[in-house]
């Protein structure tokens, strides 16, 4: 029913290619918002996802017709379903659809949520008819809440102490459930509180596009359809950075997170590790266990326990060390997200489906939790001990998803801390688009490559440390041996030197930073005899450094950067016989048996 | 009623030609002519292209010869009355046509600039990296056309040339591209540039449309071609050269600002391929660049004193061949 008396407000809009001029109730907060969000959210949307030529499109919170009356002007063969509970709105909504002579539009004036549950037979029949006005009187009403002032900004649900500034009103609700019935291709929603009920219903609709805003964090896995075929959605999280996004352009098969198990030998841990991995409701957080040709009959005891575990997957291969585990579980990887777990280590249950939500909501190439170290004595006491970010990062700002707290780490502070790939969640196409794999010659350390490359090329790392990865100690660690394994470091810097020359970089400092502390922490652990001819192979490297890039990146370097006293002789040496020779980018090329580990174990 | 022509050319985009492709299809404005150029794809793409059931659509096959070729070869074949490009990893929204031929219906222009949306490697969406300049051309003519020799627009049409070289954002008449025998540079890279400035200094008349008419992607599952490090990027040294000889034997040659404009718009490609081309190749590539500044009009070198709103891009320009000429 028209209400020939209500006053409107004039509005000039210009939208998805259509000026022209809307009515709406005189209320500046509906406006402002509306002209905000089609501007930055509904026309950006349509134009990078084109629709079907013909469909059915739902707008829930149509306020005036911001959207959908451009919508049924630039999309003539669509029908567009507008649900407004709020009566003044509704009545300039349906001002717009008489004035623009629309025969597309469906306006309820009613909110989307409240009880829910399956539809009557009187709404059935009123959806079949197409008609609003039967579908309002077929709708028992549910309880809102409507801001006072601004009274476009309907709530499901209000926190106790903003309860002042909203009346608690009675709108016709219509059951979440019933959306379902109208075979919409598109749904636009501006619903605060009912977007969790909204989404959860229609998760398995024909729905292929969903666009529009969140005031709270919806679990993202709602837009997900359970079969697992992707959707393009688009939704900001109200006053935050973040937004819900998902597209049909991913050349992965399954939309979630692969964590990557490289299990060598590790029976006693193994069954702890997985847990900690899928205990949590998580369905789309899986294990990949790569057995790399263990020993100790691990593989048998994951196979026994989790065979009919849909989220465990176990792959079995000849030995090949830990980079080539990790590889080969993310060469059978289908997912859009993978990450990289030690099979001994234990994660918080949350850290990884709290990271894949931070994924999801930012894009991000890499999502990164917080991590300490695991001690466990003879006695199997454990005592987790904070890792030094917990001391160094607390100064970043906090920003707020949720209840959890995150924030931004510069790449170069991340790059210069201790490796720890481990426990970032990566982006399966940004990791194959930029060719980063952990180098499989390379047996011990291959951490620090990855670390450098994938925090070299990502754009911000969104971090939190309310969940963490829990990092065992061993005597017999590694890093502990002082063995030749060190010496790959070199041969790892050479092969970053080599790709940044090809690449263009413009900014070396990084690596040459990261070379001087990594000769010096390796310097200091190694053993004695080993100290001599890794100086003198790290000089030559460093030579080879300096002739492949110019003077010009080593200045602020001087001699004594470099812990080992008789570092700058053997680089001077190297420097004088090559003194002849000018500056060029062949000197990457370069080598000296000093960086191949083989060749010094075999050659000494 | 206007027909359009829309040119995509393909080479091994497999699926992820749908996107574009129905993004034409189902436009709301249904009179056009839709030429897909196969540039010698070797996929699946071959099949998708002929599986298209359209009569409005046009194949044309064709071995290997790079995407400018391939758009010539495709511009042989125009029957529409406007034409525009669309590459085959962008799409329309639907509206687009429709609100194109408004226009064009309304203003009888030469050329219809309008802007567009980027997709960022995240998903984010933006405006189009040329927003700013079309917010300050709206500023300074409202929705009106610019027209050459009119003082009030004059700005406006030296500004368009700083819109960005994309093909996805104007809609050309097609007897301005016949008559001028206007064409890609064969065999180059970076030739958006060369079309862009020659298309926009002979037109008469040029429209705006403040609405989005394109999406641009950047994403990780497909890398773009011109963001390689490798020796594709010489080619913007001899498509430099060809847009300043084609464009110096125009009048707006003569107007200093108009001049400027297109330099600073090849120099900034310029720049950024010197800054992105394998270290390898980056002493040749300077190199070729300082011979360059000695093969073109001396002219082209002289840059105005005054910066006119939206055009700080001369300034970073002079910078930039400063350094190459004390080098």
């Amino acid at each position: 029913m028209l209400d020939k008396t209500a006053v409107f407000q004039m509005i000039q809009t210009s939208l998805f290619g259509q000026a022209l001029e809307l009515k709406s109730a005189p209320d500046e907060f509906t406006i402002n918002d509306s002209n905000w969000r089609t501007k930055a959210i509904y026309e950006p949307f349509l134009s990078a996802y084109p629709l079907p030529k013909s469909g059915v499109a739902i707008d829930v919170g149509a306020a005036y017709g911001g959207f959908a009356i451009p919508f049924a002007l630039a999309y003539p063969s669509w029908t567009i379903w507008c649900f407004e509970p709020d009566d003044k709105a509704f009545a300039a909504l349906s001002a717009n659809i008489s004035d623009h002579k629309l025969k597309n539009v469906i306006a309820v004036n009613a909110a989307v949520g409240g009880e829910g549950g399956k539809p009557s037979a009187a709404l059935l029949r009123a959806l079949k008819a197409k008609d609003g006005e039967k579908v309002k009187s077929a709708l028992a009403k549910g309880p809102f809440f409507q801001h006072r002032e601004k009274r476009g900004y309907v709530e499901a649900h209000t926190p106790p102490e903003f309860h002042e500034e909203f009346d608690q009103i009675a709108f016709p609700a219509f059951p979440p459930e019933a959306l379902n019935e109208l075979g919409a291709t598109l749904l636009k929603i501006t619903a605060p509180g009912s977007e969790n009920n909204i989404l959860a219903a229609v998760r398995d609709s024909s729905i292929e596009f969903i666009v529009g805003e969140l005031w709270k964090p919806v679990p993202s896995g709602l837009t997900y359809r359970s079969d697992g075929v992707a959707r393009q959605v688009y939704l900001p999280l109200a006053g935050t950075t973040l937004k819900l996004r998902q597209s049909r352009d991913s050349l992965a098969s399954r939309a979630g997170l692969d964590v990557v198990v490289a299990m060598y030998n590790t029976a006693g841990y193994i069954q702890e590790c997985i847990d900690s991995i899928i205990n949590n409701s998580a369905e789309d957080v899986r294990a990949i266990v790569v057995d790399d040709g263990s020993t100790d009959g691990c593989g048998d005891i994951v196979k026994e326990l989790y065979a009919d575990n849909p989220r465990v997957t176990l792959l079995r291969k000849l030995n090949g060390g830990c980079a080539s585990a990790r590889n080969y579980g993310r060469l059978h990887s289908n997912a859009t997200h993978i990450t990289f777990i030690d099979a001994d280590d234990v994660v918080d249950a949350d850290l990884y489906p709290v990271l894949l939500e931070i994924a999801r909501y930012s894009g991000c190439e890499l999502t990164q939790g917080g991590f300490a170290f695991l001690h466990e004595d003879e006695n199997g006491e454990r005592r987790l001990e904070p890792s030094y970010e917990d001391r160094d990062f607390g100064h970043f700002e906090r920003q707020h998803f949720g209840d959890v707290p995150f924030f931004v780490v510069p790449n170069n502070v991340l790059m210069i801390g201790q490796p720890t790939i481990w426990r970032r969640v990566y982006r399966r196409d940004f990791l194959d688009n930029k060719k980063i794999w952990f180098p499989e010659h390379i047996r011990a350390f291959d951490d620090q490559i990855f670390q450098m490359l994938t925090l070299l090329y990502a754009s911000d790392v969104y971090c939190t440390d309310k969940v963490k990865y829990q990092y065992r100690q061993h005597p017999g660690q590694d890093i502990k041996q002082g063995d030749e394994r060190f010496f790959y470091s070199l041969e790892m810097f050479r092969m970053m030197l080599k790709r940044g020359l090809s690449e263009g970089w413009n900014d070396f400092d990084p690596i040459l930073q990261s070379y001087v502390n990594t000769v010096n922490w390796i310097y200091g652990g190694l053993r004695p005899e080993l100290k001599p001819i890794f100086i003198k192979g790290a000089a030559e490297l460093w030579v080879y450094m300096q002739k492949a890039l110019g003077p010009g990146p080593f200045r602020k370097y001087g001699a004594r950067v470099f812990d080992a006293v008789d570092f700058a002789y053997h680089a001077q040496r190297c420097a004088d016989k090559l003194s002849a020779y000018g500056d060029s980018y062949m000197w990457a090329y370069l080598d000296s048996k000093l960086m191949h580990v083989e060749m010094v174990r075999g050659n000494k | 009623m206007t027909k359009l022509t829309c040119i995509t050319t393909t080479f091994n985009d497999g699926k992820a030609l749908y996107n574009s492709v129905n993004s034409i299809l189902n436009q709301s404005y249904e009179n056009f002519q839709y030429i897909i150029v196969d540039d010698g794809s070797s996929d699946e793409t071959r099949d998708i292209v002929s599986s298209i059931k359209d009569e409005r659509v046009q194949v044309i096959m064709q071995a290997n010869d790079g995407v400018s070729g391939a758009r010539n070869k495709g511009m042989e074949h125009i029957a529409g009355s406007y034409v525009c490009f669309l590459d085959s990893d962008d799409t329309r929204p639907n509206w687009a046509f429709q609100a194109m031929v408004d226009v064009v219906e309304r203003e009888d222009p030469d050329l219809l600039l309008c802007r567009g949306t980027l997709s960022e490697l995240r998903g984010d969406l933006f405006p189009f990296y040329d927003d700013r300049v079309f917010e300050i051309i709206r500023n300074s003519i409202g929705t009106q056309p610019a027209v050459q020799g009119d003082p009030g627009t004059q700005a406006a049409l030296r500004l368009s040339q700083l819109v960005e070289p994309q093909p996805a954002n104007k809609l050309i008449r097609t007897s301005l591209i016949k008559r001028n025998r206007i064409e890609f540079p064969n065999t180059h890279f970076f030739e958006d540039i060369f079309f862009h400035s020659n298309v926009l200094a002979r037109a008469q008349k040029v429209s705006f449309l403040h609405t989005s008419c394109f999406s641009y992607f950047r994403r990780y599952v497909r890398p773009q071609t011109t963001s390689s490090s490798s020796d594709l990027r010489f080619d913007i040294i001899p498509v430099t050269k060809l847009t300043l000889e084609t464009f110096e034997k125009l009048p707006q040659f003569h107007d200093p600002y108009h001049r400027a404009a297109v330099v600073a718009s090849c120099f900034k490609i310029l720049e950024w391929c010197e800054q992105s081309i394998s270290l390898h190749y980056r002493y040749h590539f300077r190199e070729a660049a300082r011979a360059l500044l000695t093969l073109i009009n001396p002219l082209f070198l002289h840059f105005p004193h005054d910066t006119p709103d939206g055009m700080e891009v001369i300034r970073s320009a002079e910078k930039y061949i400063g350094g190459l000429s004390h080098a």
